[in-house]
């Protein structure tokens, strides 16, 4: 038995849960640790401890009970008091019970929509993939394996990046977790959002990847077992961006790769294509995929920034609208002079045409206002008062 | 007993490359065909106008390498109608003393003429691999002009790959583009070291050459697009430097220019009697006839690292075989040339022997080939090397003798071909003279994958290391072994004008164990060889450069990074050295002083 660990009460418990396998020495360090109770962990012998102590403390088994005071706040209001994890299940709940996937197997494609504010709450398309013909994935299988010689390069990046954008992201925009722990559980709640739509899509979609066209494309991570079109990775890279961008640079969130763009801003799209490279270069994914992804990613992040706004702002004024776009993969391409399509490639630049709403693959949706999302807006507000913080 | 009618043409290289498919699409033209069809005429009459005898040379060494052309194929795009030159830098970026200006030229791969610290001065860049554009007969043109016309917006989103992408020249679905996007490249680290901040004195003019050019692991492609760059670079800068004389009123302005060309092969007759050699020579040479609008030029190799290699051997009749060692899993062809003195009477008496692997026959080449003579010999298990045999006649040297054995590769990827055995084989040369071989060069720069590996000779007396573990960095004396480290020098800088430039260690300035030798005792007219850093130490490999986009410090070693270092300041001290009076360039001897002079010490401290 050791008595050292007795005196802040908690260093000997930290490693029985294996969650944080911290050990929490001084007293600041208590109110960050996720103890399940108070001072460490369940386990079988608290439970045991506290049968035996009720019996040394409490004189007889019955008790009557004392005045209680009835719940003022609102559920929102009373969200931070959840853990971490049910208070996601709330977000996901919230944020997806608004949405409706429409698969076309005829036009191939799939539609997302979301409840508007409008009478009897009709919904209304916020965005829509076509996958791109099945000659196209063959013409850009060459592609995919000519960004291969990048590879040496990128290794490191693609490793990481397969579950760990947020680490680069924190590389272009300060994301510590000391500082912005409100701010990455929103992140974290957005993108689980779009992952649960993305692989809807992915699924409705059914699109082939590089591997099926050669076996001299070799990845060199594993191709995973879902659709390629379009690209989970460029849905959230750009997911994060375009949030960062609302949340932290609101006022370049209407033209952020303009003419007056910031440089905080380029970086986080900067970020975000080369993110989605990465994975043409790992050899998962083609250019078309991220550019879906691309326009995917951003329409979720302007449909949550409206729905967190439009619970926030004050009653009696405009609500905040969003718009996607209607991304057809099988126009994706570029003409050569006689007219034969050949393969478009992704990057910022392309990006920058297809947000200006005048690119051939992606004309805009009409914007629409989306339901309040009361939840979701206690992160998102949390997240701007980090924000706002920021120089202490 | 000359050979009517050669079986083959120029290089024999080049004709293997041609008889292993290599050009297939070249539709039998010959090499003099090739270079027409190139349109080079028009680039060698803007490179000398009327000095003929200099246009004639270069001519000849175009068409002896005329073949690689071919060889490159799909990558070399003809211009249709090459444009007409306009202004190649905008006045404000032209020298402040066109007088005492000199151009400096780099002629590597991938060169990231977008960086500002390379581009303020930039007065051309020829992109061979590119999409076809601007007023050369293949590839694409940039000019200083060109580059400051681009509109920002093109840099706004991408940075430099948008401006790359603007001009066209970074297309990834192109071996050459591709090298325009990774994390370094050979030639941003030379250029970088060469031309970086350079000032307005000393407009900056690049050659990018394919990079299946580059890749090929024997740089048997590299010497025709050299005399190309070369070409180029004599070509823009006369037109520079009527273009600044005409700006500042200097009618006879006569830029000189420096030209860095860090690439190297193991094998040749080293001797400056090779046909580009023999080019660059004419051009070179201090009593050059005038060329309007050109000064004194100056072109800088690397020694080579090819010190320790155990590629160059010296035999004689009663040596006795050498080992051949031919690497497992080697996807490209090696070679072995053996020379030696033609014998009087004209008879061509230099034979090889083979035996392959583990085997106790011989297969030799033929008794007294007419020279001219291409011959595949079949081994005892059925492989095939193919032996040319030629006669070489260096000028003011006796005539030589030689036999180039072309060697296929060891591993295959078409279940269909065969690959030759790899191992050790055994190589002999009959002969009542001493017979100089050398393995040619089979490897390839950083992050192009060519699939070659480097075959050497072998020997019971060679010995690499020293007792204490430490390569052995001279041969001994007297030669105990017929392998030897001299005459390891880079074969591409053996002509008499060369600069060559071997590695030293920056932080006591000796000679790096790797760095070529020249021929030991034989002094060069010359006088070209110096030493530049290419280590920090034996602990910390290569000096600093840049990445390619600039961002981010690399260090590269090698030769090929000590040469630009020399280059840099052989233009900065032709600049400091210039006789404005007498209108003087400083010569060899002056020059050579100036660079001892601001070699700098070997420090601990203070540097890299």
């Amino acid at each position: 038995m050791s008595f050292e660990s007795g005196r802040s009460g908690r260093s000997g418990r930290s490693g029985r849960s294996g969650r944080s396998g911290r050990s929490v020495s001084t007293v600041t360090d208590v109110g960050q640790a996720d103890f399940e109770h108070a001072g460490g962990d369940s386990s079988y012998l608290i439970g045991d401890a506290l049968i035996v102590q009720r019996d040394g403390l409490v004189p007889s088994g019955a008790i009557t009970g004392m005045p209680g005071t009835d719940v003022t706040k609102d559920g929102p209001g009373r969200m931070m008091r959840l853990s971490p994890i049910e208070r996601a299940s709330v977000i996901q709940s919230e944020l997806i019970e608004d949405m409706d996937v429409a698969i076309d197997p005829k036009s191939k494609s799939v539609a997302l929509s979301v409840r508007t504010t409008a009478k009897g709450h009709p919904y209304a398309p916020l965005a829509s993939t076509a996958r791109p013909g099945i000659k196209d994935f063959e013409r850009d299988a060459a592609i995919v394996a000519s960004y291969a010689d990048l590879r040496d390069d990128r290794l490191p990046e693609i490793y990481l990046q397969v579950d760990d954008q947020l680490s680069f992201f924190g590389s272009v925009t300060p994301l510590q977790p000391t500082g912005f722990q409100r701010t990455l559980e929103m992140l974290s709640a957005a993108l689980d959002f779009a992952t649960m739509l993305t692989q809807r899509v992915k699924l409705g979609l059914g699109c082939p990847r590089p591997e099926l066209f050669s076996p001299l494309i070799q990845p060199v991570i594993q191709t995973p077992s879902h659709g390629a079109f379009p690209s989970g990775h460029s849905t959230q890279a750009h997911l994060v961006a375009e949030l960062l961008t609302h949340l932290r640079f609101p006022k370049h969130a209407a033209a952020p790769l303009g003419g007056k763009a910031d440089e905080q801003v380029l970086q986080l799209y900067r970020q975000a294509a080369r993110i989605a490279i990465n994975r043409t270069v790992a050899g998962v994914h083609y250019p078309s995929d991220s550019a879906a992804g691309a326009l995917l990613g951003v329409a979720f992040a302007r449909l949550l920034v409206a729905r967190a706004k439009n619970a926030l702002k004050k009653s009696g004024t405009k609500d905040t609208t969003a718009a996607g776009y209607s991304f057809d993969g099988a126009k994706y391409v570029s003409t050569a002079d006689d007219g034969t399509a050949l393969t478009r490639d992704y990057h910022t630049g392309e990006l920058a045409k297809l947000l200006s709403g005048k690119d051939d693959s992606a004309p805009p949706c009409k914007a629409f206002s989306p339901r309040p999302a009361p939840h979701f807006a206690v992160l998102w507000k949390k997240a701007e008062d980090e924000w706002k913080n920021r120089w202490g | 007993m000359e050979n009517d009618s050669p079986d083959f043409d120029g290089s024999p290289l080049l004709d293997h490359l041609r008889l292993l498919g290599l050009g297939a699409e070249n539709d039998g033209k010959s090499p003099a065909e090739v270079v027409d069809a190139l349109g080079l005429d028009a680039l060698l009459d803007a490179a000398f106008g009327d000095a003929q005898e200099i246009a004639a040379v270069f001519r000849t060494a175009l068409v002896h390498y005329g073949l690689a052309a071919a060889a490159v194929g799909a990558e070399l795009r003809p211009c249709p109608a090459p444009g007409k030159l306009g202004t190649l830098m905008p006045e404000a970026a032209m020298p402040s003393d066109p007088a005492s200006a000199v151009v400096i030229a780099v002629l590597d791969e991938a060169l990231p003429i977008a960086r500002p610290a390379l581009n303020t001065h930039l007065a051309s860049l020829w992109a061979m691999g590119a999409s076809p554009r601007g007023a050369v007969p293949f590839g694409a043109e940039v000019t200083g002009t060109d580059m400051a016309a681009l509109p920002a917006a093109a840099a706004h989103l991408r940075g430099a790959s948008g401006l790359y992408g603007a001009l066209g020249i970074n297309d990834i679905r192109t071996p050459t583009g591709r090298r325009m996007h990774g994390v370094r490249s050979h030639g941003a680290s030379v250029m970088d070291l060469a031309a970086s901040n350079l000032g307005d004195q000393h407009p900056v003019i690049g050659v990018g050459f394919p990079a299946e050019v580059v890749e090929d692991t024997s740089g048997a492609l590299l010497p025709f697009f050299i005399l190309c760059g070369v070409l180029y670079t004599a070509a823009r800068t006369r037109a520079l430097s009527a273009q600044i004389g005409k700006s500042c009123g200097s009618a006879d302005l006569a830029l000189p220019a420096v030209l860095n060309i860090s690439y190297g092969v193991l094998s040749g007759p080293k001797d400056g009697s090779d046909p580009m050699s023999r080019a660059l020579d004419a051009l070179c040479a201090a009593d050059r006839p005038a060329i309007t609008g050109l000064g004194p030029v100056h072109v800088v190799w690397p020694m080579g690292n090819g010190r320790q290699a155990q590629s160059h051997a010296v035999v004689g009749p009663k040596t006795g075989p050498l080992s051949l060692h031919l690497l497992p899993d080697d996807r490209t062809p090696s070679y072995v040339s053996l020379r030696t003195e033609a014998p009087a009477d004209g008879s061509f008496e230099l034979r090889a022997g083979l035996r392959l692997p583990g085997d106790t026959g011989w297969t030799y080449t033929p008794a007294h080939p007419a020279p001219g003579t291409r011959v595949d010999l079949t081994l005892r298990d059925g492989s095939i090397v193919r032996a040319y045999c030629l006669r070489e006649t260096p000028a003011g040297a006796p005539a030589r003798d030689m036999i180039l054995l072309a060697f296929g590769p060891t591993a295959t990827r078409d279940p269909s071909e065969t690959p030759l055995p790899a191992g050790c084989w055994t190589i002999w040369a009959e002969t009542a003279g001493e017979v100089e071989l050398f393995v040619q060069r089979d490897d390839s720069i950083d992050g192009l994958r060519s699939g070659g590996r480097q075959a050497r000779f072998g020997h019971a007396s060679y010995r690499r290391f020293d007792d204490a573990g430490r390569e052995i960095e001279r041969d001994p004396d007297p030669v105990a072994s017929p392998i030897r480290r001299a005459r390891s020098v880079n074969a591409y800088a053996t002509g008499r004008d060369a600069w060559r430039v071997g590695g030293s260690f920056d932080r006591d300035g000796s000679v790096v164990p790797y760095s070529g030798l020249g021929t030991i005792g034989v002094p060069r007219p010359s006088e070209g060889d110096v030493l530049a850093p290419s280590d920090r130490s034996r602990a910390l490999g290569g000096v600093p450069v840049k990445s390619f986009f600039g961002g981010a410090g690399l260090r590269e070693s090698g030769t090929s990074v000590a040469a630009p270092q020399i280059a840099r300041a052989l233009a900065t001290a032709m600049t400091e050295l210039y006789c404005p009076k007498s209108g003087d360039w400083p010569d060899r001897a002056a020059l050579k002083a100036e660079l001892a002079n601001r070699a700098p010490p070997g420090d601990p401290q203070t540097r890299n």
